[in-house]
């Protein structure tokens, strides 16, 4: 008789065997290894200016070409990569650690506790996201510590209705129940029992989740509401070099790039992630 | 061969620009020879800005009488009415420069030269303690509506500008703010104004758009509306519509007669149509003008390669009235309360390097005093040019290491303190790129910038507030006095870079009291002097306002704030 394999076992032979997760797996851990290995790596101060190579076209020595300061954009894009990861990682931290703890609590509360809080979701999701992001900044002020918070408070109702949703189905198991009977304190149960199993489509969420939020915050930096200069933010790199864009093209499309290749990776290996752990489609 | 005679206004312009005939010599053939005070006017522009010391612009195109008719022409702003037509309420720049096509003034300044000239004020004389103007008012004008221009219109115009139980405009500084005690009619072409206090450069003031007279017919007509669904002048242009953030809409005043001879034109101004179109972003407005969708948009700097050489466009550089751009320094605010440090921000700064960056696209001219030398009499800036701090970016980091601030990382601290500066500016100016440079810059020598960006009222609430350690700051206008009292004369509302300096302080308060310009100059250039001796700022730049304009536009002229004057413009075809 075989060994029963575990969960995650499972879901690490699905994800191998899907390509689409291994380029998006890939991607993503280039990013990571350029996030962490920034300081070393890069050719170039990220801050540093150089009046006399004001816009150049990428060249041998510039091979991003340079900013209208002279400054490397492939060292300000690598360093761009730490911040963004930073910011996608933070943002979905503080998102799901308070949604997912409010779903858990409104799943297996139930009554008035849960009625309260959902009725909070509510409201929040009643503006769109990034309208919420905005007015969130417009109270704290704009900067990339602001971005992170404003964008975890709007993620805030997605983390915690389904964590909600995954509590109600398990609150009522044969597990939990008789973890009640024997007398396991409430945080006890949530913490060993609940939040264990109600994981695996939150993890799905929260990959997904960081991919937006980097979107998100590269978009109020754009609009000067995210990251200040002379942070090499993708998005503050981007409003920075639209007013360039019909004479230096490099300006643009290298953030741009860097943007759309991270965001791609992320969703890739999150929607596989989401098709692997689904029994519903597992061979 | 035939002998030009000596007197011809080409050979005396020639002998002008050939430095065989003095400055001061045209200028006195010119008050007498009308032809030649329109042909300096329209076409030559006089390097000095004059004794009175004011902003000249840049004539770039000659004006002819015989012209194309008809046509429609229009400008691109970022914004062209911030807040309302109505000039006695506006405290918008452009919306008083569009404005003054569809009013008249009671004077004129001319860019080429400076002098103040008459125009719906005939004449006038001021008394010895220079506290009553007395003016002789043009007959026969109409204004749009039919109302006659009369010494009552003056009155009416006056009162509302300074009636306190409004919004001040710009009109109300303008007028002498607290010390404009009265407008009289005298009779029905003479008028009399009043103050408490000298006003050197009221005569100056009359000839921008915000003291332009309206029809009081209107103004009492309209109401609270007047300024958004009416503007009633005697000017070359007749006011349409005006949509908000989208156009203003003018056409041609058929019956219009003329201004000024050195106008340089006379009748009815060519053009059918004159629209100002609000376009935010510059980038759009200049390809506006490359598209040929509009005829001339103000644009920045970072749009010049974009203009420069595409066929059938030009770009027109046309000095600024105003202050230089300066990144002013709050002194009470440390570290910055270290003048050691002020001097070590300015030696760090290349204003030489920094002109050749994108950012400028290689206009402007290197700062030195508050006001640009295009704002000082004879353009002459040299008495006060030695307190100007040179870039020396080894001197900087002696300054700094002689002062104890020690290099950690990339900052220099003492005591716990980082020399990090907060730059107070608007989300604009870093779109602009001249902001960031100046944090490069500071790198070199072990400083650094925090930018905090915001919106106009974000910017101008911090720096009232004194709530900065740097701000990019200037104004636009071209009376210099105002400008340097505004920043620098302790007490006042914008002057919030603790500079408090008796000597300062006493000496502009001389200038803005003098009743003569040189009296006013005698007492204005050594407190800019002391100023720069303080070390409140970096005296970055002189700027140009730019426009990206068509070919095909014939007999554009400039006002003496730098803004484009269309009465006798045309369009060819």
């Amino acid at each position: 008789m075989s060994k029963p394999q575990s969960q995650w076992r499972i879901v690490w032979r699905q994800l191998r065997r899907n390509k689409a997760a291994m380029i998006g797996a890939t991607l993503l851990a280039f990013e990571i290894f350029l996030a962490l290995a920034a300081p070393w790596i890069v050719p170039f101060d990220p801050y540093k200016q150089n009046p006399k190579a004001a816009l150049q076209a990428p060249s041998r020595e510039h091979w991003f070409g340079t900013d209208d300061t002279g400054r490397d954009l492939l060292s300000r894009v690598i360093y761009g990569t730490r911040i963004s990861l930073r910011v996608g990682l933070i943002s979905v931290g503080i998102g799901g650690s308070i949604g997912i703890t409010l779903g858990i609590i409104a799943g297996y509360r139930g009554g008035f506790v849960d009625n309260v809080i959902m009725r909070a979701m509510d409201l929040l999701l009643a503006f769109p996201g990034i309208l919420l992001a905005l007015a969130i900044i417009a109270i704290l002020g704009p900067s990339l510590f602001n971005v992170m918070i404003a964008v975890g408070i709007s993620a805030i109702p997605s983390y915690t209705r389904v964590a909600r949703g995954a509590t109600l189905a398990l609150r009522d198991r044969d597990f939990v129940v008789g973890a009640r009977a024997i007398g396991a304190r409430d945080a006890r149960i949530t913490m060993k029992y609940i939040l264990p199993n109600v994981l695996p489509p939150l993890i799905v969420l929260a990959t997904l989740g960081i991919a937006g939020a980097i979107l998100t915050a590269a978009g109020l930096s754009f609009i000067g509401l995210g990251a200040v200069p002379p942070t090499p933010e993708w998005g503050a790199i981007l409003t920075l070099g639209r007013k360039y864009i019909n004479q230096a093209w490099w300006y643009t499309t290298f953030p741009g790039l860097a943007i759309m290749v991270t965001v791609l990776g992320i969703n890739m290996l999150g929607d596989a992630l989401r098709d692997a752990l689904d029994p519903r489609l597992r061979r | 061969m035939k002998q030009e005679p000596v007197n011809s206004v080409d050979v005396l312009i020639d002998g002008y620009q050939s430095g065989m005939i003095s400055r001061r010599r045209i200028m006195a053939l010119a008050a007498k020879m009308p032809a030649l005070a329109a042909a300096l006017a329209a076409g030559t522009q006089l390097n000095s800005a004059g004794a009175a010391g004011i902003g000249s612009a840049v004539r770039s195109l000659t004006r002819a009488q015989d012209t194309t008719q008809g046509g429609s022409l229009t400008m691109a702003y970022a914004t062209t009415v911030g807040d309302t037509l109505n000039q006695h309420r506006s405290n918008y720049t452009v919306s008083r420069m569009i404005a003054r096509h569809v009013l008249e003034c009671l004077t004129w300044v001319n860019p080429a030269d400076g002098s103040v000239n008459p125009w719906l004020a005939e004449s006038w004389t001021i008394s010895e303690d220079g506290l009553v103007y007395t003016f002789k008012l043009k007959q026969g004008v109409m204004f749009h509506d039919g109302t006659p221009f009369n010494a009552a219109a003056v009155k009416a115009n006056f009162e509302s500008s300074m009636n306190p139980d409004e919004r001040p405009g710009f009109a109300y500084q303008a007028l002498g703010g607290s010390s404009f005690t009265s407008v009289e009619a005298v009779d029905d072409s003479t008028v009399t104004v009043t103050f408490s206090a000298p006003h050197a450069a009221f005569l100056l003031y009359l000839s921008d758009g915000g003291t332009g007279i309206d029809s009081p017919t209107a103004l009492e007509a309209d109401g609270a509306d007047y300024g958004t669904t009416a503007l009633v002048g005697s000017g070359p242009y007749i006011f349409k519509e005006w949509i908000a953030d989208d156009h203003v809409t003018l056409e041609k005043n058929p019956d219009y007669t003329g201004g000024p001879a050195t106008f340089g034109f006379t009748g009815p101004t060519p053009l059918d149509t004159l629209i100002f179109r609000d376009v935010p972003e510059a980038t759009n407005r200049a390809q506006a003008v490359v598209n040929n969708e509009i005829q001339i948009a103000r644009i920045i700097e970072p749009n010049v390669p974009e203009v420069d050489g595409q066929e059938g466009v030009t770009v027109i550089a046309t000095p600024k009235a105003g202050s230089c751009r300066m990144y002013l320094m709050n002194s009470t605010k440390a570290p910055l309360d270290d003048i050691n440090v002020r001097k070590a921000i300015n030696m760090a700064i290349d204003k030489v390097t920094m002109l050749t960056l994108p950012g400028w696209a290689g206009f402007g001219r290197p700062g030195i005093a508050p006001l640009p030398s295009n704002m000082v009499p004879n353009g002459d800036l040299s008495s006060i040019a030695q307190y100007d701090i040179a870039f020396d970016i080894d001197a900087a980091n002696a300054l700094l290491d002689e002062g104890g601030w020690v290099l950690n990382g990339d900052v220099r601290e003492k005591d716990g303190v980082k020399l990090i500066f907060d730059m107070l500016t608007t989300q604009t100016d870093v779109d602009s790129g001249q902001i960031e440079p100046i944090d490069g810059f500071l790198r070199e020598a072990g400083m650094q910038l925090a930018i905090k960006a915001g919106d106009s009222n974000f910017w101008i609430d911090g720096f009232q507030a004194g709530d900065y350690h740097m701000t990019l700051m200037s104004d636009s206008g071209y009376i210099g006095v105002g400008i340097v009292e505004e920043f620098f004369r302790a007490g006042e509302p914008f002057a919030t870079t603790g500079l408090d300096n008796a000597e300062v302080n006493d000496l502009i308060d001389k200038a803005v009291a003098a009743t003569t310009l040189e009296e006013l100059w005698a007492n204005l250039m050594p407190a800019m002097g002391l100023i720069m001796q303080e070390v409140v700022g970096v005296m970055a730049w002189e700027q140009d306002y730019l426009d990206a304009a068509s070919t095909k536009i014939q007999g554009l002229a400039y006002n003496e704030v730098g803004f484009p004057w269309f009465y006798g413009t045309s369009l060819s075809s």
